[in-house]
């Protein structure tokens, strides 16, 4: 078995979207892990009042936000914009890099409520980001009910009366935090088994000179087959034409008809070189960062068309949120082949060679994001294996078209 | 022939519906020897034609007809939680795809281009292990050539091993076969104790006539 253990970093952002979206954050793909040490901290406060002393800071940001500059439609949706603000402030490494984060964020200058600084004080960093970060919206939904019961009050419009918060205190005797579970943002393996196969069988048609093939014929190429067929019994002679075919196949696998090919490589999921997975100095959450794109609408500038239809004094721009790894992420990654076969280790190290001449992975490609340096696959991996895989395509070009051409499946 | 505890760590989650056994990955490692080494044939094999299974005895000690392997035994409390798996139809090259005389169109909602987001149950193992008796110079060297991950979903990155650890220890048949599926008169007899399941006993586990009663640890 050829096992390839590499690292990589990113050169731009990388997104891989998880079906969640935070708010309007569209957020990363994470994964269960346990912690590779349980993390432990003291604290002063009981659960309830470390919520309450967050909050407490939260009170004292909002505040201080110049609400007199935000209008409109951004006001709408305020409390969203509050919720991923935090979010993202929470990728911090302490809490006082969370603080200026937060502030910065909302442009504030400057604080004057006294009880955020004692709230911060008391707040040791793990357990105020961990709060943050696991539990961001029922922060915000607290602070917002703080917040409508001081307008039923019809509390007086001066900042520092807005909220009337007890000050939080310390217990006498601190108590023990155990964290031993986080979900780490990760890159599923078959992100890249699905750009991999893309690459891969592109590469093959236009290597081979096909043009056209068989709707379902190319649904098992780029996608991976489907089964439409139930018999009893199964053509290994027919199996292994379509791998004669079609080397990439045996590497990558498909399903055709009533049977399976089972692929020759094995492709595993990506993980930051981390603390928590005990491989790193650094937290995963110092290699996140929040990305905005805007869509801009311009029929709104547009003078030399003239604009049909009904809804043509619709606005139709919008910004978008997105969670990424930043920049620089160092990743652990891994890629096997269980195959001794010639042409199958070769069409393996093709496929190697063709994701290093196009090494992108994740979502939001076309505005630059999801670059990686390979160059630590680069060293483990040989180029000129792939000859014997390429030399076999310009050898059967003639029969392989033949096969595709008149595939009827 | 000897006792083992075969330990395991994971770089990743693993996917299963019943605790992986390691006395069917064997047979697959020996189904894939067999085979001429050839994998893509992996997915079409019919109970019939399953030989591994006659092979487990070069590797295997048996009880009866039962193979003296555990299933994946691992702490109770490694977490769980749920992961997916994803397939939809690729768009970008499309102008390969002959339509023939239909509309350029496919339905991504339902038949054979539909789009998948399969939920897969992940556990989080960190360490697990496995008890046998029989060869165990031969099972690593099995294992290290053909085994990469265990569980569901393999080539997509769950359940890869990171390392493997063989380590000598006593063990009678009972400590054995109280920790994997054995059929209720033979567990009755050795007086195994646990819960009543209908499911199989010895590989291949997806054969039919592999299935009995049988008493499963609880």
């Amino acid at each position: 078995m050829i096992r390839i253990n590499y690292t990589f970093r990113t050169v731009g952002p990388l997104f891989t979207g998880s079906d969640e979206n935070s708010g309007t954050l569209r957020t990363l793909r994470r994964q269960k892990i346990t912690l590779a040490e349980q993390q432990e901290y003291k604290s002063l406060l009981s659960e309830q009042d470390r919520r309450n002393a967050i909050v407490q800071i939260l009170a004292g940001v909002w505040q201080a936000i110049d609400f007199d500059s935000i209008k409109g439609q951004r006001l709408m949706g305020i409390w969203g914009e509050f919720a991923n603000k935090l979010t993202a402030a929470a990728r911090a490494a302490n809490k006082f890099q969370f603080f200026e984060n937060l502030c910065r964020s909302w442009g504030i200058e400057a604080i004057t409520n006294k009880q955020v600084l004692t709230a911060l004080n008391l707040l040791t960093d793990q357990e105020l980001l961990d709060t943050v970060r696991n539990e961001s919206k029922y922060l915000v939904l607290s602070l917002r009910v703080l917040r409508d019961e001081a307008k039923t009050k019809k509390a007086d419009n001066n900042n520092d009366l807005l909220f009337d918060l007890e000050p939080v205190r310390p217990s006498n005797e601190a108590v023990t935090v155990v964290k031993t579970e986080d979900f780490i943002p990760c890159i599923s393996g078959n992100s890249f088994r699905g750009r991999m196969r893309r690459l891969a069988m592109i590469d093959f048609c236009r290597r081979v000179g096909i043009t056209k093939i068989d709707k379902k014929a190319y649904h098992t190429l780029f996608t991976g087959g489907f089964l439409d067929q139930s018999t009893q019994y199964e053509d290994f002679d027919r199996l292994e034409e379509f791998v004669k075919a079609c080397p990439m196949l045996g590497v990558l696998g498909s399903a055709i008809g009533n049977m399976t090919i089972e692929g020759e490589m094995l492709v595993g999921w990506a993980y930051p070189l981390c603390r928590e997975r005990g491989t790193g100095d650094q937290s995963f959450w110092q290699f996140l960062d929040t990305v905005f794109q805007t869509r801009h609408d311009s029929s709104k500038t547009e003078s030399d068309l003239e604009l049909t239809g009904e809804d043509k004094e619709g606005a139709q721009q919008m910004k978008y949120e997105y969670e990424v790894f930043a920049p620089g992420t160092p990743f652990e990654h891994r890629i096997a082949c269980t195959s001794d076969k010639e042409l199958i280790v070769s069409a393996f190290a093709h496929l190697l060679g063709l994701f290093k001449e196009s090494p992108y992975i994740g979502g939001q490609g076309s505005v630059g994001n999801g670059e990686l340096d390979l160059s630590d696959l680069n060293q483990k991996t040989d180029d000129d294996q792939g000859q014997v895989y390429t030399k076999y395509l310009d050898g059967h070009r003639e029969e392989i078209q033949k096969f595709w051409a008149e595939l009827k499946m | 022939m000897q006792g083992y505890k075969l330990n395991l760590t994971f770089y990743s989650p693993c996917v299963f519906h019943h605790p992986p056994m390691l006395d069917a990955i064997l047979s697959y490692c020996l189904q894939r020897e067999s085979h001429r080494y050839i994998g893509y044939y992996a997915g079409t094999w019919r109970d019939r034609e399953y030989d591994g299974i006659n092979r487990l005895p070069e590797v295997l000690e048996f009880y009866s007809e039962i193979p003296l392997a555990t299933r994946l035994q691992y702490d109770a409390d490694a977490p769980l939680y749920a992961d997916s798996w994803k397939k939809r139809f690729e768009p970008k090259y499309q102008h390969l795809a002959d339509f023939g005389k239909a509309k350029r169109r496919i339905d991504t909602t339902s038949g054979q281009y539909r789009s998948f987001n399969m939920p897969l149950p992940a556990r989080v193992i960190r360490a697990g292990w496995f008890y046998f008796i029989g060869d165990g110079h031969r099972a690593i060297e099995l294992l290290n050539r053909w085994i990469w991950a265990i569980g569901k979903k393999p080539s997509e990155g769950f359940g890869v091993i990171e390392n493997l650890d063989l380590q000598p220890c006593d063990l009678n048949e009972i400590e054995v076969l109280k920790r994997r599926p054995v059929p209720v008169e033979i567990a009755a007899k050795l007086g195994i104790q646990g819960m009543e399941q209908y499911c199989a006993w010895r590989p291949p586990y997806w054969g039919r006539r592999n299935h009995a009663r049988c008493v499963v640890p609880a």
